[in-house]
């Protein structure tokens, strides 16, 4: 009887390890729950909005001709010039033949064929004019450095060798073709034909380089073109009595990206953002309307400073802050679809006199952007910009100097386009700044 | 008694590698210091939990010291017992059985003088486990929501100490010392925003409880008895690391930092029964148990306390026409028992409610026997997001009887 009563508890013992496990489904009092560890969203720290203009950007080998002007409700005249310089990969005619037939060579027609790069702001049903004028000095940049700066500029002749007005498909169509002009086409034949010109030196010398310009007077929008399959295409043919001539072509093209800048600029005067400062400063958003601003190409950034950012510290004594993100709202109006916004927003960290130490991270160390919330809803008073910034803030927070970094934020193609935002500071009416802190008690 | 003493030391050692492991997961678990045990000896599962009023005579009573002054001279007692619970958790939307197997407590008892005695028990006293998956939180102050995913283990130990003398026929007392302790852990990650945080803790609990206890027979039918659980505070203090997780970087907020926590609150419980012999063979005890949680003032950190009502009726039958016939000496057994519970859940009681039914086999000519008892209850209910746990048990346990200091005339 022993024996088996001991084996019945020997098995109930061993049992026991197989206890069924709780796929924890069943949970009473979620109130209960929140008593030790306190879960609490900070929505009142101080977030200061400002706008500032860097210096210049540079914009060359961005790989687009940028061209095109419009005049901005907000931001006043915008303008983008496109300078750059050509060359071949042969600087002969047909040589298939003999010399003697090059003699029969005749000169037909000169054109720029531009391709869209599906790249536009502005009012695309209006029509856009530019010409094409010749540089007058090659395509060099003036100071040391290799580069050239949306503020940088080569001198050009009047004449005008094409233009163009037309309106704009940039995604219905491939590309615009604009005959340029007769003169300059055969004068170039001509150089080529007399074997003046045979290598990119000795035509690099005679033609320096192409500026596109816009037309102030009635263009509407910028559009953008693509750098390497953009060319000048010279026409001619061989002559051969009553026989049908023989089509041939010899393409110029944009072999050198560093040797192509887009000259962007743009007058403020009028505008709420008149007097922006030098560049180490800044505009407080109390002056402008409780609005921040952004503008690619023209240098305007936002900035966005956490002046009581060390006071948190005093908060997690009995606690941490486990993330924080920011949500920025573009100001109702400010955006249409002439005016579209960009689906994210690069950051910056930035000092006090705006000088950049690098992207923003997360804490793995990878840059993090604002990602626009398309969740459009009546009043559309869910799109923003959210930037995870729980990271940023621990360090700030913890950074044991009193130096203080700011956010500066910018669009993605700042050096290639001109695309704009109107960001709401924390006290505007109707499109504030949301600063939500995560922190949790232990 | 050679072989006897073997049995023993195996089921000591079986018993207590299985002791430490907490293997009850019940939702109210997350409360208090676990869910706690009913860790009863001999016949007591099986009549409703009820006895107070019972001696000691045939197998070590635990819910009254003074029960200690009826233990039989020259014997010792010991009792083991194991329980096999399947439990049927339900809320409004669904329901989940689960089955799990637990050691239920390990006892000695033998008498001291003439009229005395002492016994010694290790049971467990609560369990902690628990488990919470990906439970969606709202954040204090906004809109927004976390998630929670947790796990509960360990739990407390009763080490118990007792002793009771009897003064003459009719009145015995005693009195015992209940060493309480062990620990909990608890990790819980909470899901907020992008990022994991995850808390773990472990608490220590020790602390001391005394029971008085005392037993009066007006006649040798009829025992009215009392117990006195004093009211007693149990240190805690927790062993705590904080953890983030935030773009698979991990951050080391605090790492097993010591620290005071609010201390466990027992209170005053206070019990009283009867037992009452009918005709020979019909024994019956019912049992008031009112337990003063209100005046703990416990901390929020365990939960809401609400003072407690117990309620336990059993009866006992055996034909005793002859007891050299073994299926005479088998007692059957029946009981119920209805709590208030001491949990205040979203303003709701957790009551429990069972019944009860059981066996005793004898084992060999002496007082040993087998006790197999089967219940049925009900624990909480269903409304307010409460959980309402069915619950089918089988306890068994071993009530083994040796006489000692006594040569046997014939081996």
């Amino acid at each position: 009887m022993h024996k088996f009563i001991l084996m019945l508890f020997l098995a109930v013992t061993v049992i026991s390890c197989g206890t069924d496990s709780d796929a924890g489904e069943f949970v009473v009092g979620s109130d209960y729950l929140a008593v030790g560890n306190k879960v609490i969203l900070i929505d009142t720290v101080t977030v200061e909005m400002s706008t500032i203009n860097f210096d210049s950007l540079v914009t060359s080998s961005q790989n687009r001709i940028l061209i095109g002007n419009y005049e901005d409700p907000i931001f006043g005249k915008v303008k983008s010039n496109s300078y750059f310089q050509l060359a071949s990969s042969s600087y002969a005619l047909n040589t298939s033949g003999s010399d003697t037939e090059t003699t029969n060579y005749v000169f037909d027609s000169i054109a720029m064929v531009l391709k869209y790069d599906n790249y536009y702001y502005g009012d695309t049903t209006k029509v856009q004019t530019f010409d094409i004028h010749r540089l007058t000095q090659k395509v060099k940049p003036n100071t040391d450095d290799k580069s050239f700066y949306n503020n940088s500029s080569l001198t050009y002749s009047d004449e005008s060798l094409g233009t163009i007005s037309y309106k704009p498909r940039p995604i219905e169509k491939d590309s615009i073709n604009i005959k340029m002009s007769d003169a300059f086409g055969a004068a170039l034949f001509q150089k080529l034909k007399k074997r003046e010109i045979t290598d990119f030196d000795s035509f690099n010398e005679y033609l320096k380089g192409l500026v596109l310009v816009p037309s102030t007077s009635n263009s509407a929008s910028v559009v953008g073109f693509h750098v390497t399959t953009s060319k000048v295409r010279l026409y001619y043919s061989k002559y051969q009595g009553d026989a049908e001539e023989v089509p041939f072509i010899l393409d110029f093209t944009i072999t050198d990206a560093t040797k192509q800048f887009n000259a962007i600029s743009s007058d403020k005067r009028g505008t709420i953002l008149e007097n922006l400062p030098v560049s180490s400063s800044k505009l407080s958003s109390a002056l402008t309307n409780r609005q921040g601003f952004i503008q690619s190409g023209s240098g305007v950034a936002c900035r966005i400073d956490f002046p009581n950012v060390k006071q948190l510290k005093h908060i997690s004594a009995n606690g941490a802050i486990v993330d924080a993100q920011i949500l920025l709202k573009p100001v109702t109006n400010s955006f249409s679809e002439k005016y579209p916004l960009a689906d994210s927003l690069k950051v910056y960290v930035g000092d006090n006199l705006n000088r950049l130490s690098g992207s923003l991270v997360n804490s793995a160390g990878t840059a993090v952007f604002g990602i626009l919330n398309k969740k459009s809803d009546e009043f559309n008073e869910n799109i923003g910009y959210t930037i995870p910034i729980g990271a940023f803030l621990q360090k700030e927070m913890l950074k044991a100097s009193d130096s203080r970094s700011s956010l500066i934020l910018t669009l993605p193609a700042i050096s290639k386009s001109v695309n704009r935002i109107v960001l709401g500071d924390q006290k505007h009416l109707n499109n504030k700044i949301q600063l939500k802190i995560y922190y949790i008690s232990y | 008694m050679k072989s006897k003493i073997v049995y023993l030391s195996g089921f000591i050692l079986l018993s207590l590698t299985s002791f430490s492991q907490s293997i009850s997961s019940s939702p109210y678990s997350l409360y208090g210091v676990g869910s706690l045990y009913d860790a009863d000896f001999g016949v007591i599962p099986s009549i409703g939990s009820s006895g107070i009023a019972l001696p000691s005579d045939t197998f070590i009573n635990n819910l009254n010291p003074a029960s200690l002054g009826y233990l039989p001279q020259n014997h010792f007692m010991f009792d083991v017992g194991g329980k096999a619970i399947a439990t049927t958790y339900e809320n409004s939307s669904k329901s989940e059985t689960r089955n799990n197997f637990q050691f239920s407590h390990i006892a000695f008892a033998f008498p001291v003088t003439k009229n005395s005695s002492f016994s010694v028990a290790l049971k467990p006293y609560s369990s902690a486990a628990f488990k919470i998956s990906n439970l969606k939180l709202p954040i204090e102050n906004s809109q927004d929501y976390y998630y929670l995913t947790a796990t509960g283990s360990g739990g407390l130990n009763n080490f118990d100490f007792s002793y009771g003398y009897r003064f003459g026929k009719k009145l015995s007392v005693g009195a015992s010392a209940a060493l309480l302790f062990g620990s909990t852990n608890d990790s819980r990650s909470f899901l907020i925003l992008n990022s994991i945080t995850n808390i773990q803790k472990k608490t220590h609990y020790n602390g001391l409880r005394a029971t008085l206890g005392a037993q009066y027979k007006i006649d040798s039918t009829f025992t009215i008895a009392t117990t006195f659980k004093m009211p007693t505070q149990i240190k805690a203090s927790k062993v705590q690391t904080v953890k983030t997780v935030a773009d698979d970087v991990v951050t080391t907020v605090e790492s097993n930092v010591v620290s005071d926590t609010d201390d466990y609150y027992m209170p005053l419980e206070m019990g009283i029964g009867i037992s009452k012999r009918f005709k020979n063979n019909l024994n019956m005890t019912l049992d008031y148990e009112k337990s003063l949680w209100n005046s703990t003032n416990q901390s929020e950190l365990y939960g809401n306390f609400v003072n407690q009502d117990r309620f336990a009726l059993g009866f006992t039958y055996s034909t005793k026409k002859n007891v050299r016939k073994y299926w005479d000496r088998i007692q059957y057994a029946t009981g119920v028992n209805f709590d208030t519970g001491y949990l205040e859940v979203d303003g709701k009681r957790v009551n429990n409610a069972a019944i009860s039914f059981g066996v005793s086999l004898p084992l060999e000519n002496t007082y040993s026997a087998l006790h197999i008892s089967y219940s049925y209850g009900q624990k909480g209910t269903i409304s307010n997001n409460l959980i309402k746990e069915n619950y089918h048990k089988l306890s068994l346990n071993l009530s083994l009887d040796g006489i000692w200091f006594v040569k046997r005339k014939i081996d």
